[in-house]
């Protein structure tokens, strides 16, 4: 027997340039996807308990990138910045659609005691995806503002950092709670 | 505004206590890339944390979504803390002491 312990390898995930539903997906937008896939389908994996699903989640999201990058430039308009955030929060917002076909699912089978457990935890992973969802919308000075806020920093040493008021940093990241704040309350999520 | 005042460091406003806790868990334990996929080195995290607005916007990206990086970020800040306030707490002492 082996003395040490193995750590799992993370699979390498080898994507088709076409999804499910038989949606191209564009070259630029495989090569990012074959870059995050690891990471994104491991996580899915976690929330939604399939890797098949995940999978095929993750190329629905790139299938569905590729078209948004199309229609812009066919219309002329800006082309997508960063295809790597935006790929992340489109398969986010198709996670937790998937998810909230699952507690659908979950209310009808009428197992009251494992129905209020599962709706705990969908609670608590809806708000991981929110989160996500929330943070990365905003701009990147922002998300540095919450990652220096949860390290407890006051305002006063957070504004100088960036060359603002204390103050502005304040509204910066008062406007993304407010944000978090609606999304929460249409989701029907306690805040 | 439902958050804490101006310059004062602790969180009063119960959605943003809640936030921040959920937030911090959430990004140091559900992306665990082990094999540490699109890493920044530790010097760019250690810039970040010094110089925000020299450091590229992707890095900061890759802390929302990668759990070790995140908490060596996490360790890097909670440093700088400590650092800047150590002369901060020793002028007030000096403060106190000429005022006595």
């Amino acid at each position: 027997m082996p003395s040490r312990r193995e750590s799992k390898p993370i699979p390498s995930f080898l994507l088709s340039s076409v999804d499910h539903l038989g949606r191209p997906i564009a070259p630029a937008v495989l090569s990012v996807a074959q870059e995050i896939a690891p990471q994104a389908i491991s996580y899915a994996e976690k929330l939604l308990g399939d890797p098949a699903v995940s999978l095929n989640l993750f190329e629905e999201a790139a299938a569905a990138v590729s078209e948004a990058a199309k229609k812009r430039a066919e219309s002329g308009q800006v082309p997508i910045r960063d295809l790597r955030a935006y790929l992340f929060r489109t398969f986010m917002r198709r996670i937790s659609l998937e998810r909230a076909k699952q507690v659908g699912s979950a209310i009808n089978s009428q197992q009251f005691d494992e129905q209020r457990t599962t709706t705990r935890q969908i609670t608590s992973v809806e708000m991981s995806l929110l989160l996500d969802e929330v943070m990365t919308a905003c701009d990147t000075v922002t998300q540095e503002i919450a990652l220096r806020r949860l390290e407890g920093f006051s305002w006063n040493e957070i504004g100088p950092r960036y060359g603002m008021s204390a103050h502005a940093a304040r509204v910066r990241y008062s406007k993304a709670l407010q944000r978090l704040r609606k999304a929460l309350k249409a989701r029907g999520i306690g805040g | 505004m439902p958050l804490s005042d101006e310059g004062r460091t602790k969180v009063t406003d119960p959605f943003e206590k809640k936030f921040l806790r959920i937030l911090k868990r959430h990004l140091s334990r559900d992306f665990p890339n082990p094999k540490r996929i699109g890493c920044p080195p530790k010097q760019q995290l250690m810039k970040l944390a010094a110089t925000p607005q020299s450091v590229r916007d992707w890095v900061v990206e890759h802390l929302l979504i990668c759990s070790p990086c995140y908490r060596a970020y996490s360790e890097i800040l909670r440093k700088q803390k400590t650092k800047d306030a150590g002369p901060k707490k020793a002028a007030k002492s000096r403060r106190a002491a000429a005022g006595k």
